[in-house]
């Protein structure tokens, strides 16, 4: 079976010779008991041990048990086993959620939150052959469909994870007398690339990776503790889903640095690819170019609550449609979700937008006052609730499909470091297209020397340069994956055209998208005052960064190689 | 040496160079047309760990074998006899699998299981250790050069093949990682005057790889074994492929480019492969190497029943369906499994073998009358 994995993952995990008791290095805590001597082991018709005392009391065992954090940990293991690993983070999980949401109790409900990366929204786009922006807002309905309550763009956390790279990067450029580690500056967005450092050469490679989240995990701070203050919710009762072009990014959200042990909750729930986004809208029956478009949701654009408002948590299933006479807290709730309604040709909702056999929309308030979504129109209600627009139009980056890291940080530091105003990034490949460097120079001399590494190739190369401390660069953005993250392991494929080509395509429709400079987004600079009280502020540092971990190989006997 | 380990059948062993010649039994094993040629050494007798691989280089004088130990000899010919000129014990911390010298024959690589390949420098009679490549995870089980000597293939247990290339300035890099077998890669080997790669895998089949704007792709899939393919040689022309398995066969492949004569189907501007000749029922057991001679053309196998076969194509036979027959077997050439055979690239007919019984034989081969 051949592995969704990044290729840099895959050559770590996979082994042919481990037996599944063999490598694994999950702890199972065995309390002893002293003098106890050989104990009996009973099976029950359950399938369920009993250990056997010389008591004759039995014991019940526990099961050992293996989960996606474990998968992180370990250096060979069961992994063969992978696909049971994933589906537990899968589409269908979430669908368990959301039907979960449609008949639990009120305060069982969860909001489900859902973050698009605009990498998977390209790929979706190419395949229904529909422009970036009617992609998001059709998204944005389906999801909504679904049971979902917003729907977001990480392109949005991706501005954090861009300035608290380019400020690391001039931090630790000015402080590389200071430190022989300092530099090169990896970047760590990507999951795939940062299993393989800890796993393989972590004291090597760990002192030099950025700490800066990726945009994933800025979205998971962002979500979990912006939104959930703003919501009066506790991160807990957020269902935090994010849609990827890699199934890397699922173990990404499953490490433990991402968990908050305070709310016993992830920062990212559960991680689908575009792919499985796919075979939601093919279980649905739905063709997403058929979809009606929704306004999209913005972090940035939710208007204050004000302390006088009532605090509301999850609302009851009975609350009426018309909700115009609704104490305020309510109804500020509901501007969040629908600031501008689109009014559309012929009945609002209906028919166009569900197909006759959708199934019952689930009963939260929130849903029911769309007009969109409802099934019978809405009169008047909708209107009330409209507030003026928010962007409706999806934003991007420059610097290409994986996020733009080298491109930004190569010009921050031009300009801070040197002064130097850097009007366009000039790219030089080297051995093959996904190694390529970038220089700033003045006076024939070299001020910056900056690459991007892509594919496990180039990786090794580039390790093995860092290892013989050959490593020429300044910074290095990673990724595991050839061409980036438009080429993710999660993304379409397209049966009938080659791979090439539709990877040019996705790249075009990926660079349809306006793109913006981090520093001129308002709603960032906001957020940091607001919300994270200061760039460089503890707040930030918690909550936009992170750390890695080397992972150590496992000596047991049992591993004798040959 | 006493027994092996208890582990499951690796098919190789390591080797240690035979400071004694074979002993009698060389005198019952002449056969139709196959003579040993050895002399007795002084010394004291080898105490060695099995046989892995010989190599010889491109002008015949040297020859390489690797021990288990993580040793590995060279030694030279002179006249005769076969001296011991040097031992390099550094450099390896597991098993030594595989030897190959590069062609110009300067240069001597060595694949081991700790999963790096070393580059090793000749000065005179003294080996140096220039680099060593990093990066396969586990096992490296064999390395090859490429006939143009800038380009070096590795593969290993991790499934993967890699493929290096050295600049001038003796440094090593990354070109491609190929993922495309589903198991342990056993064998690889480059074509002889195309840039085209070939790899043996205990997922029974043969891939081959050629480059494509800036990385290697696999081209062809050559399917047919029923068990793991231990070993590859190309014919003199590179227009076949000969491959053994330890399904006990050994099987022939040709070439058809695009448009060929035959009107063999083909996708795009790769050739085809076809299997055109299978030798069964000839090997009682896994075949582990099969060298084809440069020079004569004669097929030379290494058996883990302990004995070398040789097989020449018949002359009459059909180019597309060619017969080749059994020239010469030597049932007990070692008391254990062979693990491999090379022909001398310069001296025709002399071939050598090494065993799990830890001797590294010599023979001559002289091709029968009619042929």
């Amino acid at each position: 079976m051949a592995s969704p994995f990044s290729g840099a993952l895959q050559l770590t995990d996979l082994d042919d010779f481990i037996g599944p008791s063999q490598d694994c290095i999950k702890p199972v805590k065995v309390d002893k008991r002293l003098g106890s001597g050989v104990a009996k082991i009973h099976i029950e018709d359950d399938g369920s041990y009993f250990q056997v005392g010389h008591d004759g009391g039995t014991r019940k065992l526990e099961k050992a048990k293996i989960s996606l954090d474990d998968c992180l940990a370990c250096s060979g293991c069961v992994t063969s086993a992978e696909t049971v690993l994933i589906t537990q983070q899968s589409h269908e999980e979430l669908r368990k959620v959301l039907d979960a949401n449609k008949t639990s109790a009120p305060g069982q409900q969860r909001l489900v939150v859902i973050s698009v990366s605009p990498q998977s929204r390209a790929s979706l786009a190419a395949r229904f052959q529909l422009n970036p922006t009617d992609t998001a807002r059709k998204l944005t309905t389906f999801f909504k469909k679904l049971g979902a309550h917003y729907v977001f763009d990480t392109a949005f956390s991706r501005n954090f994870s861009l300035l608290e790279s380019q400020r690391e990067f001039v931090r630790r450029f000015r402080g590389q007398a200071d430190s022989k580690q300092a530099l090169p500056v990896l970047t760590s967005a990507c999951p795939g690339w940062i299993c393989y450092a800890e796993k393989t050469h972590g004291t090597l490679l760990i002192p030099h990776l950025s700490t800066a989240r990726s945009p994933q995990q800025v979205m998971g701070s962002l979500v979990k503790d912006f939104f959930a203050q703003q919501q009066r919710l506790t991160p807990d009762k957020i269902y935090h889903v994010t849609v990827m072009p890699c199934y890397d990014k699922k173990l990404e959200a499953s490490r433990p640095d991402f968990f908050s042990q305070e709310h016993q909750t992830r920062d990212v729930d559960c991680v689908i690819t575009t792919g499985e986004v796919f075979k939601l809208l093919q279980e649905e029956g739905v063709l997403l170019s058929e979809l009606e478009p929704t306004p999209l949701d913005s972090l940035s654009e939710l208007p204050r609550r004000d302390d006088s408002t009532e605090e509301t948590v999850l609302p009851s299933p009975g609350l009426p449609p018309d909700t115009s006479t609704k104490p305020l807290g309510v109804s500020h709730l509901l501007e969040n979700k629908h600031p501008k309604c689109e009014r559309l040709p012929g009945s609002p909702g209906s028919q166009q937008v569900l197909p006759p056999e959708a199934p019952p929309l689930p009963r939260c308030h929130r849903q029911q006052v769309c007009c969109h979504l409802r099934p019978r129109p809405s009169p008047g209600a909708a209107d009330s609730r409209c507030s003026s627009g928010s962007a409706q139009e999806p934003t991007s980056h420059q610097g290409g499909g994986s996020g733009g890291y080298l491109e930004h940080v190569f010009r921050h530091a031009a300009q801070e470091l040197f002064g130097v105003h850097v009007t366009e990034v000039t790219y030089r490949p080297l051995r093959n297209k996904d190694f390529q460097e970038v220089t700033l120079e003045r006076e024939g001399q070299v001020l910056l020397h900056f690459a991007m590494a892509y594919g496990f190739r180039n990786i090794q190369n580039l390790v093995q340069k860092l290892k013989r401390g050959r490593c020429p660069y300044h910074y290095v953005e990673v990724m595991a994956c050839p061409a980036g993250c438009l080429n993710g392991g999660g993304q379409l494929k397209a049966p009938d055209t080659a791979d090439k080509e539709l990877l040019q395509h996705v790249e075009r429709l990926y660079s349809m998208v306006r793109t913006e400079v981090p520093e001129d987004v308002p709603g960032v600079q906001e957020l940091y005052k607001r919300w994270l009280q200061g760039e460089g502020s503890e707040q930030a540092g918690r909550l936009l960064h992170t750390s890695y971990h080397a992972v150590e190989k496992a000596s047991s006997g049992l591993s004798i190689r040959w | 040496w006493t027994g092996r380990l208890a582990a499951p059948r690796p098919g190789y062993a390591p080797a240690a160079w035979a400071e004694r010649c074979l002993p009698g039994s060389s005198a019952g094993a002449r056969r139709a047309a196959l003579r040993l040629r050895g002399r007795t050494y002084p010394g004291p007798p080898a105490v060695a760990p099995r046989s892995l691989l010989v190599a010889a280089d491109l002008r015949g004088a040297h020859r390489a074998c690797l021990s288990r130990g993580g040793e590995q000899r060279a030694g030279f010919a002179a006249g005769d006899s076969w001296i011991c000129k040097s031992v390099l014990s550094e450099g390896h911390q597991r098993t030594v699998r595989k030897v190959a010298w590069s062609p110009c024959g300067n240069y001597l690589a060595s694949a081991s299981f700790d999963a790096t390949t070393c580059i090793w420098k000749k000065n005179q009679d003294d080996f140096e250790c220039v680099t060593t490549l990093e990066g396969h995870e586990n096992e490296v089980k064999s390395v090859a050069w490429a006939p143009s000597g800038n380009l070096l293939a590795t593969c290993s247990r991790d499934k993967s093949v890699w493929v290096w290339e050295v600049d001038e300035e003796d440094e090593y890099e990354c070109v491609s990682v190929l993922n495309s077998h589903t198991q342990d890669v056993k064998h690889v080997v480059w074509h002889p005057n195309q840039e085209l790669l070939a790899s043996a895998s205990y997922d029974d089949t043969v891939k081959l790889y050629r480059e494509e704007e800036d990385d290697w792709v696999c081209c062809a899939t050559l399917e047919g074994h029923e068990s793991t393919v231990w070993s590859l040689a190309f014919d003199p022309s590179g227009q076949r492929l000969a491959s053994c398995s330890d399904d006990r066969t050994v099987r022939i492949w040709r070439q058809y480019p695009p448009g060929n004569e035959q009107g063999v189907a083909c996708s795009g501007s790769d050739p085809s492969w076809k299997c055109i000749c299978t030798l069964s029922g000839f090997h009682s057991r896994t075949i582990y190497d099969v060298a084809w001679c440069q020079l004569t053309g004669a097929l030379a196998t290494a058996c883990g029943d302990d004995a070398i076969r040789v097989f020449e194509e018949d002359p009459s036979s059909d180019p597309q369906q060619p017969t080749f027959s059994l020239t010469a077997h030597l049932p007990q050439a070692h008391s254990q499994d062979v693990n491999c055979v090379a022909w001398n690239p310069k001296e025709p007919g002399l071939l050598a073998s090494c065993s799990d019984d830890g001797e590294v034989a010599f023979w001559k081969y002289q091709r029968p009358e009619g042929l």
